[in-house]
């Protein structure tokens, strides 16, 4: 599905479903449909999901539930393998994760065994108030993510940039440091550091460095 | 070539009756929402005795946690009440934290269960927290507090309930992370929401998105959970300080610290290290430009230095070399500097100690310059400050000495 334009078509009573359903359709219509919009099951209206040239269309209708699972499950059995991005996948899923978080490409690097292509959120007109997020994610000379460095005052969605890894996290025991956030094990060191409105991290598997690789060299300076 | 994949023949349904028994686990048809009943030990520590004194009604006692395990964690102990009523509530051990907005507590504390709940519309409101560490979600309650000597004030406060099951859109945030055993609350002292930034806020039983986005608007503000400070009366509701800590020597800690929290910072004579809107300034350390902030919820100085050697197994994540007499400048936007003087020691040695709080404990963070805790060990005042006034409160200043 790269490169597939989605769109909403919807006239939903409310004005919580409808944005709802716009972030979810904005984003991967399966992966986050369920995510976003969880409660719509059981709420109060029915999911109609067609795809045509090249578009996506969901529409709400009228009461009934389960026809929201048959949508998503016939979603699954269509489109049979919309692959998880972030840590691991492959070069093309790294514009997937742009698009997911809402970021666009600003530079690209190589070094010794590796490159890196650079994603920042662009600048918004909020007034009074800049919101910044860059994430480089470093690629092995066959295209596969092996570690990924972000910085901004907007956390990324780890479940986004740590893919399949990300359930992972979950066999954390709480810890005392609020603002610190480190895991390790044989497949993924993730490593976070910030306050309530900023945050520095990196993640990456140590089983796939490039050779002569050191993990000091996953950074994000400075702008 | 449009398939309405709603209009198909009754063949279709019962092919998918068939499969869907394999997918009771689909969100939408999923249900129940049976948590596991968990065991988690709680905090089980109180107020120590010997704390130090405030001398003005602007002040309270902060001293170490008396939570197993922790360490570099600066608490006070709050009194809730139900608002209102003399239903009241003495609360040990909630973190002095200045890299977080908002008083939240533990749903293991008794009294949270008779707060009552904010609503909008008629419906109840929840939050998502997003600490580094992971997301705390549960219900946005009142209660009045007492912030040392002051008068009581009634404010919004988050319960942190890890047996509620969290929205999908919490939890991408990353692992649940809930205060117990380590707190019993925190509160939290960064500067003050301006847009509920931070925080994402759901409504009804179902968790709607409020508003769509999860952000309040304009007159939804009231329920925001907020930094209690900034809710005080006027001229103490412009910052805190932090001072009174001893200067602890850096080869071995000390057991417990006391210290005093100020609200207000009219008389500080500190220098004023200006932030940007995402609270941090810039250090200047072993040859690199960092972003920067003070944090008394980090409990060791978190710094991007990759010559120091890594500890391995149980303390990864902290520095097991040591580099005694350290210096870093910070500067804020406003161009003004201060000099820090620190010292790392092995995390190994400091903990071997049996000691709660050191002035060295330090972990590796590429591009960053994390002035955790162990800042505030140097004997110095330090403090944070914003706008009180035109609720500017995008940016604000970290107060230090210019040098320590």
């Amino acid at each position: 599905m790269e490169g597939s334009t989605m769109r909403r078509i919807l006239k939903s009573p409310t004005a919580l479903q409808e944005a709802c359903l716009h972030e979810a359709s904005f984003r991967d219509p399966i992966e986050n449909f369920s995510r976003t919009c969880p409660f719509l099951g059981w709420h109060t209206k029915e999911l109609t999901v067609s795809f045509s040239r090249k578009v996506w269309n969901l529409r709400l209708t009228k009461n009934y539930p389960i026809r929201l699972s048959f949508a998503i499950l016939l979603l699954h059995l269509l489109i049979p393998s919309m692959a998880m991005a972030g840590l691991g996948e492959g070069r093309p899923q790294i514009m997937e994760d742009a698009r997911k978080l809402g970021l666009v490409q600003v530079r690209t690097g190589s070094g010794s065994g590796y490159s890196t292509v650079t994603l920042a959120l662009p600048e918004t007109n909020r007034p009074g108030i800049k919101k910044t997020l860059t994430i480089k994610e470093y690629l092995d000379l066959t295209g596969r993510i092996f570690a990924i460095a972000w910085k901004g005052s907007v956390p990324p969605d780890l479940s986004v940039i740590l893919g399949s890894l990300f359930p992972r996290l979950s066999t954390l025991p709480p810890t005392q440091s609020r603002h610190r956030l480190f895991y390790q094990d044989d497949h993924l060191v993730l490593s976070v550091v910030g306050s309530g409105r900023f945050r520095v991290g990196r993640a990456w598997n140590p089983q796939a460095l490039p050779t002569g690789f050191s993990p000091s060299q996953i950074r994000i300076m400075t702008p | 070539m449009t398939e309405n994949i709603l209009s198909r023949s009754p063949a279709y349904y019962i092919l998918l009756f068939i499969l869907l028994s394999g997918f009771l686990g689909l969100p939408g048809c999923g249900g129940g929402g049976s948590s596991s009943p968990t065991t988690t030990p709680t905090c089980t520590g109180g107020t120590p005795s010997n704390l130090t004194t405030p001398s003005q009604t602007n002040q309270m006692a902060v001293y170490q946690s008396t939570c197993q395990g922790s360490v570099n964690s600066p608490v006070v102990t709050l009194t809730v009440c139900v608002p209102q009523t003399t239903t009241c509530q003495s609360i040990p051990n909630i973190l002095v934290d200045i890299g977080s907005t908002g008083l939240r507590l533990s749903h293991t504390i008794s009294i949270t269960g008779q707060l009552p709940q904010e609503q909008i519309s008629g419906q109840n409101i929840f939050e998502c927290y997003a600490f580094v560490s992971g997301y705390n979600f549960g219900p946005v309650v009142t209660a009045q507090i007492t912030l040392g000597g002051e008068s009581p004030i009634i404010v919004p406060v988050q319960i942190s309930n890890s047996s509620l099951p969290a929205p999908q859109s919490c939890q991408s945030n990353g692992p649940s992370s809930p205060f117990q055993p380590y707190f019993n609350g925190i509160l939290g002292l960064l500067f003050p929401q301006y847009d509920s930034d931070s925080g994402t806020y759901y409504t009804g039983s179902n968790y709607f998105l409020i508003n769509g986005t999860g952000t309040l608007d304009s007159t939804q503000l009231s329920s925001e959970v907020q930094n209690p400070v900034f809710l005080l009366p006027s001229v103490d509701n412009t910052g805190i300080l932090l001072s009174g800590f001893p200067s602890v020597p850096p080869d071995t800690g000390t057991p417990n610290v006391s210290g005093l929290l100020t609200f207000g910072t009219s008389s500080a004579p500190l220098i004023q290290l200006k932030t940007n809107a995402s609270a941090t300034i810039t250090a200047t350390y072993g040859g690199s430009s960092l972003t920067a902030f003070f944090d008394t919820g980090s409990n060791g100085l978190f710094i991007d230095n990759s010559t120091l050697t890594s500890c391995t197994g149980d303390l990864s994540g902290f520095f097991c070399g040591n580099a005694p007499g350290q210096s870093a400048t910070l500067t804020g936007t406003n161009n003004t500097t201060a000099t820090f003087s620190f010292s790392i020691i092995s995390a190994q040695t400091l903990f071997a100690t049996g000691n709660n709080d050191f002035s060295s404990l330090g972990g590796p963070q590429p591009s960053v310059f994390d002035a955790g805790f162990p800042a505030f060990l140097s004997g110095a005042e330090i403090g944070v400050m914003w706008d009180s006034n035109t609720n500017n409160t995008g940016m604000g200043y970290f107060l230090a000495p210019s040098s320590f």
